[in-house]
This record gives structure tokens, C-alpha cells and sequence, in this order.
């Protein structure tokens, strides 16, 4: 069997290059000014934020709201279906590397199962689907440091721990093993952006809002990001989360 | 043992016994306080979203029930952080009034025209003795995403009293994200309250 990963580093190499650049050259701030101490690349990462917003108004924003407004909702939970499915290889793969069978075997099921469909259609009655992992998040579980925030182009911001695991997870697709064959080749290059706009149309009012009607969108972002990002760590839910410790500071007298 | 110090360890444990029942009694009143606080409110918004009215009206009328329902002091307080003590009294009201308009006018642009929703009501634990910690699935049919976690935080300082201080969906909180971009706003003005007053002010003007 052959392994071919240049599809995929085609898609990403300006990504992975660029983030190479951003880690050397960021240009941090003063740690008195730093609005938020996991950023210490504050001003770098705004500029990059300033750029896939640009993107994202001029390009992404009106593919998916035609996308809404033309596809059924049918047709686009079929879309999201698949994209999930499309994703579980890797699940099942990070599960077993954290030691969680049960997520293995149940995401190698619906992959195996609804492969029939190419996942658009859910043929595994089971009522909570597998969870979804990644290599970031089973580095947290090796106890790897989340290291500094960081805006990469196009794949918005992130920890350095979950940049490298998002580059690692493209290098160990399991999908790679299958590029022989030249159709399947051509559907696993369109993943990235089919998920890419799916997951917007999903999130359209969500993302619009942090864009339009926030005071500082880039703060919103990265708040939005590190809370949902804690949500669903597995090694940090035993710990209070940024909403508990605010209220455990809190004084509650006015 | 004498009668005497046997009637005093019957009595001391009757009112440990007791002392532990009024408090389980107390822990109990507060989680369904908090459990109809926020169905009422549910309740409330659904009226609000069936009634047909203008985008004015309607943000009026969260401004009601965010005054009604919801602690906003402690949400003015909460989400400015050290910045709140530096605060003169004139700016603490201001602020207060702005925070409640901004969440009104955010609240009626989210919801938009949904006005079929459920939610779907999981757990209420006390989260120490002064909050109780509401959760549960918001189901929305036909939209996008049709169901989202979301956690109303109620804080509830005695029995008589309940209102929300905080609401998270899929483990993001409302107040935590406001106080950083609050914080991000005054820090690039030099510490000044009155630069975050400007920016809310500014946000609602459009």
C-alpha cells in the first residue's frame, strides 16, 4: 500500500509555513499590556485575525450564507454527517492513544457501518454518537503543555499544542492510505473545505455575532475558544473552569 | 451516665439532626427556586418570540425581564473585574444601565424569529451556598444546530431569592467572555472606566 501525503500538504504547506513564521518572528507585548497572559503573541495574532476576517467577509461569509439560503436542511445535515464521519478515523486513532476503547470501538463502528453511505446518512441507531478527538487533545492527556495562543491563516486561533496536534493529524490521515485510488484522492482533498463550510454554516449566527456585535471580536474569539476548548478536554474536566473561578473570587455583596 | 447528661446527648443529637434538616430543607428550596426562576424565564421569552413585534419592542421587553430575572448588579460587577472598585458611583450605574441594554439588544438579535424551543431540563446542583448551578439541552427544531448544552448559573443567597448571574452555552460563559473583552478594552485605554462606557455606548448606537 502506498502513502501519499502531498495532497493534503498541497491544502496546508502555506499554513504550516506560516506557522513555522509566526512561532520565530511574533512579536509580542509588554506582559503588563497582554489582555489575556496565554497570549503573549498578542499583536501578531491580531494582525492574522484581521486577515481571516478579511477572508472571511470577502469570501467564506457569502459561499455559506448562499449555501443556507439554497441547500435544504436535509441536504446539509447530510453534508455535516459525512464531514463527521469523514473525521472519525481519527477519533478512533487518538481515542485508542488515550486509552479510551469504548470511543475506539464505537467510532470504528459508525465509520465501518456508515461507510455504506459515505456517512451522509446515519445508519447506527446508537443515542450519543462517539466524541470527537484529536492529537491535540491527546497530547493534554500526556500532559504536554497547551503552550502560547497562536492565529494561524485560514484555521483561525489556537493553542500551539492544538496547532501541532491539527498538522499532526493531517501527517497521520488514515486516509492516506487510500489515495491510490483517484476519486477517493479528489473527495479527501475537498474535505477541508467542506468541512471548513459546514462547520460555518453551522455556526453562521455564532460567528457573525463575534464579528459584529462584539466590542473586541478578537478577544470574544479567543474567550469563546479556550472555554469551549476546556469543555471538552478530557484531562482538564475535573478541574474548575474559568467560569467557576470567577465566581469563586466573586465577592457576592453589592 | 446520669439522666442529666443522657437527656443532654439525646438533645444535642435531636438538634444536630434537625440543624442538618433545615439545612438539606434550605439546599432544596434553593435548587427549585432556581429550577422555576429559569423556566418562568424560558416561558417568558417563548411569549415574547410568538408575539409579533418590532425589533424595538421586543428588545424592550428583554430589557424587562433582564431586570426582573436577572441579578444585574453582581453581572455589572462580575464583569469588570478589579476595574469595578476603581469605578466612581456615577460610572457603576451607567455601566449597570448600559450592561442591561447591550444584553437585551444581543439576547433579540440572537433569538432572532425562533420562537419554537424546549429545553430540556438535566440537573440542578448547589454550587456552594450561595448559587445553584441549573443544566440542561435548549432544543431548537428546524435550526442549524438543534440542541445546545447550556448552564444558567442562579445565584440565590437565601431561600426567598433567586436570580440568574450567568448563563453558558456549550461550556461558554457569557459573563467570563464580557469580562475579557471588557477588560481587553479598558487595559488599551490606560485603566480608563470611562473608555468601556464609550465603547458599550457606541456598540449600541449602531
Amino acid at each position: 500500500m502506498k502513502f501519499k501525503f502531498m495532497k493534503i500538504h498541497q491544502f496546508y504547506l502555506p499554513i504550516i509555513v506560516c506557522l513555522g513564521f509566526i512561532l520565530t518572528s511574533c512579536s509580542g507585548v509588554d506582559k503588563s499590556d497582554a489582555s489575556y497572559n496565554r497570549d503573549p503573541f498578542e499583536n501578531t495574532n491580531r494582525q492574522i485575525y484581521a486577515f481571516n476576517d478579511s477572508v472571511d467577509t470577502l469570501i467564506l461569509e457569502p459561499v455559506v450564507y448562499g449555501y443556507n439560503k439554497a441547500i435544504p436542511q436535509s441536504a446539509k445535515t447530510a453534508v455535516a454527517n459525512h464531514v463527521f464521519w469523514a473525521g472519525l478515523p481519527n477519533t478512533a486513532l487518538n481515542s485508542g492513544l488515550q486509552g479510551k476503547w469504548e470511543n475506539t470501538a464505537l467510532s470504528s463502528l459508525h465509520f465501518s457501518v456508515n461507510a455504506l453511505t459515505l456517512g451522509l446518512i446515519n445508519l447506527v441507531s446508537e443515542e450519543e454518537p462517539p466524541v470527537s478527538q484529536d492529537f491535540g487533545k491527546t497530547l493534554s492527556v500526556y500532559d504536554v503543555p497547551e503552550g502560547p495562543y497562536v492565529v494561524l491563516p485560514i484555521l483561525g486561533g489556537k493553542t500551539s499544542r492544538h496547532a501541532f496536534g491539527q498538522v499532526a493529524n493531517m501527517i497521520v490521515n488514515p486516509y492516506s492510505a487510500l489515495e491510490e485510488k483517484k476519486a477517493i484522492s479528489q473527495a479527501v482533498s475537498m474535505q477541508p473545505v467542506l468541512s471548513t463550510i459546514s462547520w460555518r454554516a453551522a455556526n453562521f449566527d455564532i460567528v457573525n455575532d463575534i464579528k459584529y456585535n462584539s466590542l473586541d471580536g478578537y478577544v470574544r474569539a479567543r474567550s469563546a475558544y479556550y472555554q469551549n476548548r476546556f469543555g471538552e478536554m478530557p484531562s482538564l474536566s475535573v478541574q474548575p473552569s474559568e467560569a467557576d473561578a470567577l465566581f469563586d473570587d466573586l465577592d457576592f455583596e453589592k | 451516665m446520669t439522666v442529666y447528661s443522657k437527656l443532654s446527648v439525646l438533645l444535642f443529637s435531636v438538634c444536630m439532626l434537625c440543624g442538618i434538616f433545615m439545612n438539606n430543607a434550605a439546599l432544596a428550596s434553593k435548587t427549585d427556586n432556581a429550577v422555576s426562576l429559569v423556566n418562568e424565564l424560558l416561558e417568558e421569552v417563548s411569549n415574547i418570540q410568538k408575539t409579533e413585534v418590532s425589533m424595538e419592542q421586543r428588545r424592550a421587553e428583554f430589557l424587562k425581564l433582564i431586570y426582573a430575572y436577572f441579578d444585574i448588579t453582581i453581572i455589572a460587577k462580575a464583569s469588570t473585574g478589579p476595574y469595578w472598585r476603581a469605578a466612581t458611583s456615577d460610572e457603576k450605574e451607567h455601566y449597570t444601565k448600559l450592561i442591561s441594554e447591550l444584553i437585551a439588544d444581543v439576547t433579540s438579535s440572537q433569538l432572532g424569529e425562533i420562537d419554537n424551543f424546549s429545553f430540556d431540563f438535566q440537573s440542578s446542583i448547589p454550587k456552594g451556598d450561595k448559587m445553584v448551578m441549573v443544566s440542561g439541552n435548549l432544543l431548537v427544531p428546524n435550526q442549524s444546530i438543534t440542541k445546545i448544552s447550556v448552564k444558567w448559573r442562579v445565584s440565590t443567597p437565601n431561600s426567598d431569592i433567586a436570580k440568574i448571574i450567568d448563563i453558558e452555552f456549550e461550556n461558554i460563559s457569557m459573563l467570563v467572555t464580557q469580562k475579557q473583552e471588557n477588560i481587553a478594552i479598558i487595559r488599551k485605554n490606560a485603566g480608563s472606566f470611562p473608555a468601556l462606557i464609550e465603547a458599550i455606548e457606541g456598540k449600541l448606537r449602531k
